[in-house]
């Protein structure tokens, strides 16, 4: 039986815990200090990250630099026109005995891992990107006929270069809706530009240590989810959601304007366990709407299609989030 | 769940509180709103129909105003109640605590629960513990009372103010009148606070007020003061006919006397028939406007019947055996005290005219300075007047200035039908004028002479009648000095066309064309060598 006390304890772990993976992460990746939260965030709470930067910019810098911290089983998978399906699910391997019989065997593909980078994703053909589509959402991979539960935490996180550039196909809306968050990685500073240069142009390079291993991941994840929320802070996310379709009455004059389609529930669901994270991170046993604030953008701007006139009036997603979040009252009583 | 209490206590303290704000809020909007109103009705009573345009803006302020106190006031019935969960609400806004105690109150009310609830509740309770409701809510002053607060200056300014009597009489003494005008000015405002009439009063000041304004056109001026002398003549026809009426009454009275004499008639009847005609009278008078001119032989005839009155009372008073009510003669004298007020009034209303006609004529001589921009066509349109002379004063007025009839009219021996009782004259200029304002004028008869002709007819007729044709021929010095001015003229005429425009005179003029006609750019020559 869990005390009070407990929950206290649990609490300071979880921002322990945290607090340790950043810092160490931080000892290789200059900045970027949200972003690094953000794919915390992801991870505690069981959903998968999409980085999108131009190229150069430490994207997969990051996610080496964490799966080195996490001790976790880590796999690459870098994405080209040319891959196939079976290149990320595995495939099916005609096997001979000892005894001279041929059998069909599973051989598994790069997916079965905890942390897989799916690097430069949006360079592999749609068809390709699509395999990541039942591990992503159910955690299981199903080959001739044949299911593969896949080992916990599994945790995909995806880079991805700017749609405009060449070479690329955008990723498909269903399959952008099961990413947790969608990150952007900016250029650095001046300073941090420095820094990167002194880390990485010296004789040695900084090293990171394994802190965190697959139980304390499982366990923070069930903290997270354990943190309650109040119905008129769920509601606020609930709101916040509504107000990115269209069709909604309640929503901004932006919205109906701009947006083609509105977040799926996926959003909301990604707003509340988001805020879960954010709210124990604070140090708060209680979510709160700023929580929800916070993780907003992350949340739902992947999950909005613009129509043709905001493509051609050059309007982010960001842009119509952040004139919701402005349009959007909290909660009175 | 044990720290419930402590925070259903804290946000019933913090419920309180804002209801206490909220009353405060409404009352200071109903203060205000009060005050709102009795400011605009103030105003409206200051400024009356004096100032039709500060009228329509306090109209329109009372308008908007009562729109926005309305709003304010749906707006603060539309506000939500004050409830426990609002209260949560605040708490959470105002101390920053992140939605902490709102959490917790819906919590509270949930009936399942967990650890973590249960430590989220617990935590809320010690930051109740910590948190002072006076501090969170502190019952101020709303905004509103800085509004209620100047509402009140005004009213109270207001209530000091006094009432504008019209634009005129608000007006500050304009600069640009010359003393004479400006003593002109004053009088009449001393002569139109005398005067009864309201409408009256009015045309008086809008014609002085046009008198006294420095963009006026002539035209505008005329025709105020055109408006003022109809009212005013309106009245002294009303007045006539009181005076008329008077004078029957004493007629009556007079023929009443003798009957008394006789034994037909008692001075208590006399009375009550003085009375009747009286309040006949009056009746007339409150059907029309009040006021008449008020005549010396009117003034006396007034003053002989209020004696006869005083007397006939007198004598009801000592005839033996008859009954006889004080108050009936009493009652006539206060009704002719009544009409000597007004015609008292009147007269000073005719004074004003006469003042204001006067104020017009002096600012026409003053602006009829001889000199050549008088025959400008440069704006025509100031002075759009047609050589009549005026009915009143026999004057013509002119573009430039004035003509007084005095120079242009002989002077005839005894006054005519039409000049009695008229200052300036008839119109047909046989009467004596009013004083020349402007240059000294030569006497008639320096400038012109007598001369007879002899009337073609029977000899017999003419030594009858003793009549002899006669007309008037210049003076031999007048003659020569009309013509000694017109050779003047014409010179000064030629010096003037030969020097206009260019100020160069005629016999120099071709010198002065070829001269520039032959005019070329000067060639560089060649040095000799």
């Amino acid at each position: 039986m869990m005390t009070v006390s407990d929950v206290e304890k649990q609490m300071d772990l979880f921002r322990e815990n945290f607090r340790t993976v950043r810092e160490e992460v931080s000892r290789i990746i200059v900045g970027n200090e949200d972003n690094i939260v953000g794919i915390m965030t992801c991870l505690l709470a069981r959903g998968h990250v999409l980085l999108e930067g131009i190229p150069g910019i430490g994207k997969t810098k990051l996610v080496q630099t964490l799966a080195d911290v996490l001790h976790l089983k880590f796999s690459r998978i870098q994405f080209t026109p040319d891959l196939m399906p079976s290149d990320i699910i595995g495939t099916n391997m005609v096997h001979e005995t000892d005894t001279g019989k041929k059998t069909m065997e599973f051989q598994r593909g790069p997916v079965f891992a905890n942390l897989v980078l799916a690097d430069e994703i949006n360079r592999a053909t749609p068809k390709t990107q699509s395999a990541l589509l039942e591990a992503m959402q159910e955690n299981s991979v199903s080959a001739a006929g044949q299911t593969y539960p896949l080992e916990q935490p599994f945790f995909v996180l995806a880079t991805m270069n700017p749609l405009e550039m060449e070479g690329t196909y955008p990723l498909p809306e269903a399959q952008l809706d099961r990413f947790f968050f969608k990150l952007k990685l900016g250029f650095p500073s001046v300073d941090g530009l420095h820094e990167i240069v002194d880390r990485t142009t010296r004789q040695h390079e900084p090293m990171v240590e394994r802190v965190m291993g697959q139980g304390q991941i499982l366990e923070m994840r069930a903290t997270a989810r354990s943190v309650p929320i109040a119905k008129p802070v769920q509601d606020y996310a609930v709101r916040l959601t509504l107000a990115t379709h269209p069709e909604h009455e309640g929503a901004p004059d932006m919205t109906k304007r701009y947006v083609r389609f509105g977040s799926s529930p996926r959003g909301t669901q990604a707003l509340i366990l988001g805020a879960k994270v954010q709210a124990l991170l604070q140090g708060r046993a209680h979510v709160a709407c700023d929580d929800i604030r916070t993780v907003t953008l992350s949340a739902l701007r992947h999950r909005i299609l613009l129509n043709f006139e905001a493509e051609a009036e050059r309007i982010s997603t960001d842009m119509i989030l952040e004139h919701i979040l402005d349009k959007t009252p909290l909660p009175k009583a | 769940m044990s720290e419930a209490p402590d925070i259903l206590v804290f946000l019933k303290r913090i419920e309180h509180r804002l209801h206490l704000t909220r009353s405060l809020r409404s009352v200071m909007l109903i203060v205000c709103a009060a005050l709102f109103a009795g400011a605009v009705v103030r105003a409206l009573s200051l400024t009356g129909h004096a100032n039709p345009a500060l009228w329509a803006i306090t109209v329109l302020t009372g308008v908007l105003g009562a729109c926005v106190f309305v709003l304010l006031l749906i707006k603060e019935l539309l506000r939500e109640r004050d409830t426990l969960a609002r209260a949560a609400v605040v708490a959470d806004t105002r101390g920053q605590l992140k939605d902490e105690i709102s959490s917790a109150f819906w919590f509270m009310n949930q009936s399942r629960t967990s650890k973590w609830v249960t430590h989220q509740i617990d935590k809320a309770a010690l930051t109740v513990r910590n948190l002072d409701p006076a501090r969170l809510v502190p019952l101020t002053l709303p905004r509103s009372t800085w509004t209620a607060a100047g509402l009140a200056l005004v009213f109270t300014l207001l209530s000091f103010a006094t009432p504008l009597q019209s634009g005129l009489t608000q007006a500050s003494v304009p600069t640009h009148l010359s003393p004479a005008e400006l003593e002109k000015s004053k009088l009449i405002r001393g002569l139109l606070k005398q005067t009864s009439d309201k409408e009256t009063a009015k045309k008086l000041e809008e014609a002085l007020s046009a008198l006294e304004r420095k963009n006026a056109t002539d035209a505008e001026k005329r025709k105020a003061l055109a408006e003022a002398k109809e009212a005013v003549d309106k009245n002294n026809m009303e007045m006539n006919s009181m005076r008329e009426g008077l004078t029957q009454l004493a007629e009556r009275l007079r023929n009443s006397k003798e009957k008394s004499s006789t034994g037909e008639e008692k001075p208590a009847d006399r009375a009550d028939l003085a009375k009747e005609l009286l309040d006949r009278m009056l009746g007339q008078r409150a059907r029309q406007p009040q006021s008449t001119d008020l005549d010396p032989a009117a003034l006396a005839r007034e003053k002989a019947l209020e004696k006869l009155l005083e007397q006939a009372s007198k004598v009801a008073g000592e005839g033996e055996g008859q009954h006889f009510e004080s108050a009936q003669p009493k009652a006539v004298v206060d009704r002719l005290d009544k009409i000597a007020q007004q015609l008292e009034a009147q007269s000073s209303a005719n004074q004003a005219v006469r003042e204001l006609t006067q104020m017009q004529q002096l600012q026409v001589s003053q602006t009829s300075i001889q000199s050549a921009g008088r025959y400008s066509s440069s704006q025509p349109h100031e002075n759009p007047l047609s050589g009549t002379p005026s009915p009143d004063t026999g004057n013509t007025v002119m573009s430039g200035g004035i003509m007084f009839r005095t120079a242009a009219v002989a002077k005839g021996d005894k006054p005519s039908q039409s000049q009695e009782g008229s200052k300036s004259g008839a119109a047909a200029g046989d009467s004596p004028a009013d004083p020349v304002i402007g240059k000294k004028e030569k006497a008639l008869a320096v400038q012109l002479k007598k001369e007879g002709i002899r009337k073609e007819g029977k000899e017999g007729e003419e030594n009858e009648s003793g009549a002899e044709g006669w007309f008037y021929a210049e003076s031999r010095a007048q003659a020569s000095q009309v013509a000694l001015q017109a050779v003047r003229a014409n010179t000064r005429y030629t010096q003037g066309e030969a020097m206009d425009p260019e100020h160069i005179s005629v016999k120099h003029r071709q010198v002065v064309k070829d001269y520039f006609l032959n005019l070329h750019e000067n060639r560089p020559e060649a040095k000799p060598r």
